[in-house]
């Protein structure tokens, strides 16, 4: 057999694996294990394995992960998110629409202590969809605002789809993070807009909400103040260069458990469920990168990507349809796959075709990140929506599709931009690292 | 043999509860030496020396640790997408290739990491900066993935058992 027939036989068994509801994680241990060991014997296969999940275990960078989402899952235990999402209703719930633009800016907020859209979605749903619902909002808008703020989580930093690109690729985490800022500012404004767009056409779908004063505001915005300042702490810390993305992760956590243990908001059995969550989460996206540490030494003696390469450019498609030809692949593999697996097991593949077209790798992260993003709320797996129905409750699947399918197109709309102007991306690395 | 089956496997689970209080102190430990980094470094102009090191080795008993109750707990990511597609059988033969494949993968992690703790005790070696033994990484790693093995035999079991009840 072949070196390129034993790769594909390995990507054939890996999405039979997956078929048979094998986890992402040991689909690919498995494959990356068995197919090294197949092409270069059992003793490079066993050496491979124990230096592969060693080094994925001990890495430095990685750590990041589980600092954030402790840092994610002690705000929501604390119930900081209620505070963001009462904040932004004061600024923007007296608009067309404004509970659903108020969901949408309380889940870019919550990203920016969370780097997952599942929590995004979850925590931002549970405050702000009895809220909508309470108000006669349609339930099309309302979940399919949360559904589609909740992906925010993967984009605006601290994101763990930027840190798994990061590792994968050998890129900066810190450069990556900086460089999701202005593609989810841009994306919330999207949504913020089409939100609007939603109202105007169909007042009923989204009323406008009582109006507050602007003392009142202040004082709401003043309690949701300290939450804001470890974000921009963290974040700020990391632009400046004051931190590196390890410290400001750490700095966050423990900003973010004093806040709560000063302000009596946090009891033991709300610390334990938040570590433990994350210690569960923690051990899960560990595991993936283990999987694919392991698996990409197979694909890699397998020349698989090389091969990709020289097909791609073999079509004559040019530099951005070789590109188009890549996110259509994405957007199909987005339709089964969750989107943390379609990252891990095709970066590798993607990657060094992309950039040998000549496109920056750093550009490139933040649009894998969106277009995986847009497999959360597509049909028929849609995870983001799954999780809001299960927020919900009472609302039909199909009306939960036919409510993220607006800002399907506001992502497509903000993507599009992100390509033709690639500096919207590269703005924030390029200013501070140079 | 349901019956101690089913006590055997409420252990295990239990063990690996208990084994999330290490995961537990770890993170918390890591969150303290990360912070008392920075604060060190611009409060009072004295970098503390192998930060790096002891975020590492809390990193790997943090994962190891936690491992096994993400397992055990069935919290990986998996794709369901097919689910009813492939019926009950393919479910059923899913549900077993997912324990018994991996199980197989991870006894070779846990000898060779046992093999390699065992190495590097013999030979002494140790981190760059803070020169710590490097053995008990390799140590933790196996046994983590020992007794993520563990849980795999179990589910394995537990699955065939309540197959073999079914038929």
């Amino acid at each position: 057999m072949s070196d390129i027939a034993a790769g594909l036989t390995g990507i054939g068994c890996l999405f039979l694996l997956l078929a048979l509801r094998t986890p992402v994680a040991f689909a690919m241990l498995l494959v990356g294990f068995v197919g090294y060991w197949a092409l270069e014997g059992w003793r490079g296969a066993g050496g491979v394995l124990l230096t592969e999940s060693y080094s994925a275990v001990s890495n430095y960078n990685l750590i990041v992960v589980p600092m954030f989402v402790l840092l994610g899952n002690i705000s929501a235990e604390a119930g900081f998110s209620r505070g963001l999402y009462d904040a932004a209703f004061a600024w923007v719930g007296r608009f067309r629409g404004g509970l659903a633009s108020a969901s949408v800016l309380g889940c870019a907020v919550f990203a920016a202590v969370s780097g997952s859209s599942v929590a995004t979605a979850v925590t931002l749903g549970k405050v702000a969809l009895p809220e909508m619902k309470r108000l006669g909002y349609a339930p099309a808008l309302s979940t399919g605002s949360i559904a589609a703020g909740g992906t925010l989580g993967f984009l605006i930093p601290p994101s763990t789809g930027f840190v798994l690109y990061a590792i994968l690729t050998e890129e900066s985490i810190g450069r990556l993070f900086m460089a999701g800022v202005l593609p989810g500012l841009l994306l919330t404004l999207l949504f913020i807009a089409t939100i609007w767009l939603i109202a105007v056409i169909d007042p009923k779908a989204g009323p406008r909400g009582a109006a507050v004063g602007l003392r009142t505001r202040f004082r709401i915005l003043g309690e949701a103040g300290p939450l804001l300042l470890v974000i921009i702490l963290s974040i700020g810390g990391i632009y400046l260069g004051v931190f590196t993305p390890v410290e400001a992760s750490g700095i966050g956590a423990a900003l973010v458990i004093a806040l709560a243990l000063l302000r009596r908001r946090l009891t033991f059995a709300g610390f334990k469920n938040a570590v433990l969550s994350t210690l569960s989460t923690t051990a899960m996206l560990y595991a993936i990168v283990i999987g694919a540490n392991v698996l990409n030494p197979f694909f890699a003696v397998t020349h698989i990507p090389a091969t990709l390469g020289a097909e791609l450019s073999a079509l004559e498609l040019g530099a951005y349809g070789t590109l188009f030809v890549i996110i259509a692949g994405y957007i199909v593999l987005g339709m089964f796959m969750d989107g943390l697996s379609m990252l891990v097991i095709s970066i590798p593949i993607v990657f060094p075709v992309v950039t040998g077209l000549g496109f920056d790798p750093i550009w490139f992260g933040v649009v894998a990140v969106i277009v995986i993003e847009m497999g959360m709320i597509t049909p028929p797996v849609g995870l983001n929506v799954f999780v809001v129905r299960a927020v919900a409750g009472d609302v039909p699947l199909t009306t939960l599709f036919r409510g993220v399918t607006p800002f399907l197109f506001a992502m497509i709309a903000g993507l599009m931009l992100i390509i033709l102007l690639p500096e919207i991306a590269l703005f924030l690395p390029n200013t501070m690292f140079g | 043999m349901r019956g101690t089956l089913a006590t055997w496997s409420a252990r295990l689970e239990q063990a690996t509860r208990y084994l999330t209080v290490i995961g537990g102190i770890c993170l918390l430990a890591i969150v303290l030496v990360v912070t008392l980094g920075v604060v060190m470094r611009y409060a009072f102009a004295a970098p503390l020396l192998g930060v790096n090191e002891i975020v590492q080795l809390l990193a790997v008993a943090l994962v190891m640790s936690a491992l096994p109750y993400c397992t055990a707990q069935n919290h990986h990511v998996a794709v369901d997408v097919f689910e009813k597609a492939i019926g009950q059988w393919g479910r059923f033969l899913g549900d077993v290739l997912a324990r018994v494949l991996p199980g197989f993968v991870f006894v070779i992690l846990c000898r060779r990491a046992v093999l390699k703790a065992l190495d590097a005790w013999e030979w002494g070696d140790a981190t760059n900066m803070l020169r710590l033994p490097i053995w008990p990484f390799y140590a933790v790693l196996a046994a983590g993935a020992g007794l993520c093995v563990l849980v795999f035999a179990l589910q394995t079991l537990v699955i065939l058992g309540r197959k073999l009840r079914d038929v």
